[in-house]
């Protein structure tokens, strides 16, 4: 059993506050991703899960008990670095026997555990090898291997894959989530890059500035941003965010987008976000995949705008259009042209779109 | 938890403590010598002082002006001699080395040039002076450079000289090379880039390496023992020579030698901590 | 990166700084080498023709003529044979084989407490770096002071026994040496302290916490990351030390005179009294050998380091 809990988590170096006040709770074999730009606290806040830095309020708990004053060799946690930070000055083998050297095992049964691991991780031809001169990809599953030889219930991992080339992260990323399945345990991964949280992890937790912004499955985040910068932080491109005035008249409700025209709205999901606005000032969020494009008609559905660019980049086709004051970005099929100054009707498609609060920048409750 | 981290920091500290006890108790007793009156240089371990009663500037005048009332028999030289030549030899050895070691330093550094020439340089540290020093003062009879500023300062000069050679040429490789690329592309020569461009880069270094070496050849006492005779003897060997039949070992005179002799080399010392691992090993480690 | 080139012999000719150098740089290490050749070359000859005969100033005659006493080997022959010469190698081999295991002891125990920060670190460096920087001789003398037979040392034993301490240091034969050794650890750990610490902070601090990490304590941190990465350097500290000890010259003079007796007597103070005592073609070949003996430790050294550097060759992250 090892779940990990995170009470008022909070870390400050001097004046500046890198985690403030967190609340997390990670499940017993979940694997959660912090995610988040440079400097949001999720490393940090993984290190203090670790115990290699020591929090300045709020307690970690491991399966409910408070370890804060467990010092980190004695956590059992499993750690992976950003640039591995294997033991150059030892051999491939070396390096994962040293966790069970450290613990005084008798030599064969070390010896068992090392060539299972290395078999696991494909790093059996490579045992005597020192370690300095594997390649990249290798260093890399040296140092999941060097953590997992030891069983850690915990394991952490700090943008293991930012370093390998792009082909190869693709291929780890499979890699990594089904060896977590195979070794039963609990994952907390820190990464920068959306793509790979919403691929691999159950939850993911969006930070920034220290504070968590948004938890939940990738679907969840993905499509339920609850505020705006959780909004513009995943999925690329980026969400579309409009500025926009909540209008009623004769019983229906309209957003205004001043000069590129008036949505009227039928979607329910849209009408119960309406229900709990504050004020009138929007933001109209819709993903890019989620635009539909046609041709100027009388009928005006969405809203007009004229292309900008147009980028064909194989699998899809990115259109960029603007009017007055708004921008937007449409994903086509990778056949869709059209010519720059056309005019286009902009709207959502049936069952998109959601609704920000423009002073609080948060997402309306959806009842 | 804490109480153990609050016991590790005690018992740090306190062998830190007694470290620093060790290491200043020898200067203290030094210094607390040089301020005894005559009467409190020799007295029977029972009475031992750690601070002078009656402390005094005595020595200090003694050794300077070569008689005070306490001391019957006078100095036939006073200190000064000495101080100046410790002064005037050390720094022209420094000038020496420095000049000497930066040219060869760029030159291997930029121009790989010279060959072995690091490693021959090198060679100079490598033997004990003693060993070597009957043709050198021969040799330097036969120039007439025995007891003479020109004469210490030359082989003060060389027996630095590799200290100097690889502190700078350790300096020259961290300057990258790009800026003085820039300036031949410009038009300069390679020796105005050397003049103008590298070296006000490297006015740092070169004023550690030139306090480095100064350190150095101002503590020299063998050499200076053997190649100066009278005219300009140094402050080391000078405080080895004070001696007189009537009050024996002055030891408050000497004393009082051995601080002047001895605050230049840690006050420079200190300046350039951080270069120190540099330079005593060659560059071969950094700080 | 440059200026736009107009010719390709252009930019190869601009942008090469050591071809455009190769005169200069000639001319620049020109004082350096003709140093070296007036201080090696000239005076090795005069040293190798010296040592080949029976020549002293006290002959009268200047040194050219010291054909006129040639005895061939014989100065090489007596050296070898004769014990004069291997007792003070012998002192001073003592002498390194004490001080230099006991400097690096204590220096790495020193470098151990500084490589955390703590309130007060940058003041307690600088002072635990004292005593190298003093000069030699003066230290020598400071200890000359201190071990005498009414000063501080005897006193301070004298309040921690109680009895009354009065030993004469530097008039026993051994007690001599002792007060010798202690003399050079003062002033000499500071050098190991020094080199010891760079060396434990360059190792990658990444790879501690990893090892923290997989569970290892302090103890198993230092000997399996710590130490191994500190080959090169603890290699460095001790034949730096060597070489040192081996010219160990100031602070023996100092102190003692070589005494009492020949107590203390080491190489370079057994080579200062053939000088005193004229018997300088002896003494020639006396400093020929040991210079030809400290080249080939010098080399055996160079290339154990070379041997170290290349097992650790593998870093090339580090």
């Amino acid at each position: 059993m090892s779940s990990i809990e995170l009470v008022n988590l909070t870390k400050r170096f001097g004046d500046l506050v890198a985690v403030n006040e967190l609340n997390l709770e990670i499940k017993d074999k979940e694997f959660v991703a912090l995610l988040g730009p440079s400097g949001c606290g999720k490393t940090t806040t993984m290190n203090m899960i670790a115990g290699i830095e020591a929090p300045n309020g709020g307690e970690v708990r491991f399966d409910g008990k408070n370890v804060n004053a467990v010092p980190p060799r004695k956590r059992g946690v499993g750690f992976v670095f950003q640039n591995y930070a294997i033991f150059t000055h030892m051999t491939t083998y070396k390096n994962l026997s040293f966790a069970l050297e450290i613990r005084k095992l008798p030599q064969d049964e070390i010896d068992r555990r090392v060539h299972e691991i290395a078999k696991l991780l494909d790093l059996e031809d490579r045992l005597s090898v020192p370690a300095a001169r594997l390649g990249v990809n290798e260093m890399q599953r040296l140092g999941i291997g060097r953590s997992a030889i030891a069983n850690p219930q915990i394991f952490l991992l700090d943008e293991p894959l930012s370093n390998l080339d792009a082909a190869f992260r693709a291929v780890m990323r499979t890699e990594l989530k089904h060896l977590q399945h195979q070794l039963g345990q609990t994952m907390v991964y820190v990464t920068h890059d959306q793509l790979e949280a919403m691929t691999m992890a159950d939850r993911i937790a969006v930070m920034d500035m220290g504070v968590l912004q948004q938890y939940g499955t990738p679907l969840e985040v993905y499509n339920r941003p609850r505020n705006l910068f959780v909004a513009r932080f995943m999925g690329s491109p980026s969400m579309n965010l409009l500025y926009c005035r909540l209008t009623e008249s004769d019983g229906r409700r309209a957003l205004d987008f001043d000069e590129s025209g008036r949505v009227e709205l039928h979607d329910e999901a849209l009408l119960k976000q309406c229900a709990s606005a504050r004020n009138a000032d929007l933001y109209f969020g819709m993903r890019p995949e989620d635009v539909e494009l046609s041709p100027v008609t009388d009928k005006h559905g969405g809203l007009a705008m004229t292309v900008t660019f147009v980028e064909h980049i194989g699998a899809r086709t990115i259109v960029h259009l603007r009017s007055a004051n708004h921008e937007v970005k449409a994903i086509e099929r990778n056949d869709f042209d059209v010519d720059i100054g056309a005019p286009m009707d902009v709207s959502p498609k049936p069952g998109a779109g959601w609704l920000f609060d423009a002073a609080t920048e948060t997402a309306l409750e959806a009842g | 938890m804490t109480n153990n981290r609050a016991l590790n920091e005690i018992g740090r500290y306190a062998l830190i403590l007694l470290a620093v006890v060790v290491a200043m108790v020898p200067i203290a007793w030094m210094a607390s010598m040089a301020f005894k009156p005559v009467e409190e240089w020799t007295i029977s371990a029972g009475e031992l002082t750690w601070w002078p009663r009656n402390p005094t500037f005595g020595n200090f005048e003694y050794i300077f002006t070569g008689q005070t009332e306490a001391v019957i028999i006078s100095l036939d030289r006073t200190a000064v001699g000495p101080v100046i030549a410790s002064l005037v030899t050390a720094l022209f050895g420094t000038v020496i080395a420095v000049t000497v070691g930066t040219l060869g330093a760029y030159a291997v550094s930029r121009f790989k040039v010279g060959g072995n020439l690091p490693l021959s340089v090198l060679q100079l540290r490598l033997f004990p002076p003693m060993a070597v020093m009957i043709p050198v003062m021969i040799m330097w009879t036969y120039l007439g450079m025995m007891d003479t500023w020109w004469g210490l300062s030359l082989i003060y000069g060389i027996i630095t000289l590799p200290f100097a050679f690889w502190l700078m040429m350790t300096f020259f490789d961290e300057v990258p090379r790009e800026i003085e690329e820039a300036a031949l592309v410009e038009g300069c020569s390679p020796w105005r880039v050397f003049f103008h461009v590298t070296l006000p880069m490297v006015k740092a270094p070169l004023a550690t390496t030139c306090l480095f070496v100064f350190i150095l050849n101002w503590s020299d006492f063998l050499i200076a023992l053997l190649l100066t005779t009278k005219d300009w003897v140094t402050i080391p060997v000078f405080m080895n020579e004070l001696f007189t039949a009537m009050t024996g070992p002055m030891y408050g005179a000497k004393a009082a030698l051995g601080l002047i002799a001895a605050i230049p080399p840690v006050v420079f010392g200190i300046i350039i901590q951080k270069h120190l691992v540099r330079g005593l090993t060659f560059g071969a480690l950094k700080q | 990166m440059s200026a736009p080139a107009t010719t390709a012999q252009d930019t190869a000719g601009a942008v090469d700084l050591a071809a455009r150098g190769r005169k200069l740089g000639l001319l620049m290490t020109l004082p350096a080498q003709l140093l070296l050749v007036f201080i090696f070359a000239f005076p090795a000859l005069m040293q190798i023709y010296i040592s080949l005969t029976w020549w002293t100033p006290g002959d009268g005659t200047i040194w050219i003529y010291a054909y006129e006493s040639f005895v061939w080997f014989d100065n090489y022959v007596e050296l070898v044979t004769s014990e004069r010469l291997w007792e003070p190698i012998g002192r001073t081999m003592l002498i390194l084989i004490v001080v230099v295991p006991v400097e690096f002891v204590i220096g790495l125990g020193l470098a151990v407490l500084f490589v955390d920060s703590f309130p007060g670190k940058r003041v307690f460096y600088s002072i635990l770096l004292t005593p190298m920087m003093v000069v030699p001789a003066v230290a020598g003398y400071m200890f000359f002071m201190l071990f005498q037979s009414n000063g501080p040392i005897n006193h301070i034993l004298s309040m921690l026994t109680g009895l009354d301490i009065n030993i004469v240091w530097l008039g026993d034969t051994t007690l001599a040496m002792v007060a010798v050794m202690i003399a050079d650890i003062w002033q000499w750990t500071p050098l190991m302290f020094l080199i010891l610490l760079a060396g434990i902070l360059g190792v990658p601090e990444d790879q501690l916490k990893a090892a923290t990490l997989l569970g290892a304590n302090w103890g198993q941190k230092f000997w399996r990351i710590v130490l191994p990465r500190m080959r090169t350097v603890i290699i460095i500290a001790i034949v730096i030390r060597a070489v040192e000890a081996f010219k160990l010259f100031d602070v023996m003079y100092v102190m003692t005179k070589g005494g009492p007796g020949v107590a203390t007597e080491t190489i370079s103070i057994y080579i200062y009294k053939l000088f005193k005592q004229l018997e300088w073609s002896y003494l020639a070949a006396v400093g020929l050998s040991i210079l030809i003996a400290l080249s080939i430790i010098a080399v055996i050294g160079m290339t154990l380091m070379a041997k170290a550097k290349q097992k650790q060759v593998g870093d090339v992250v580090d």
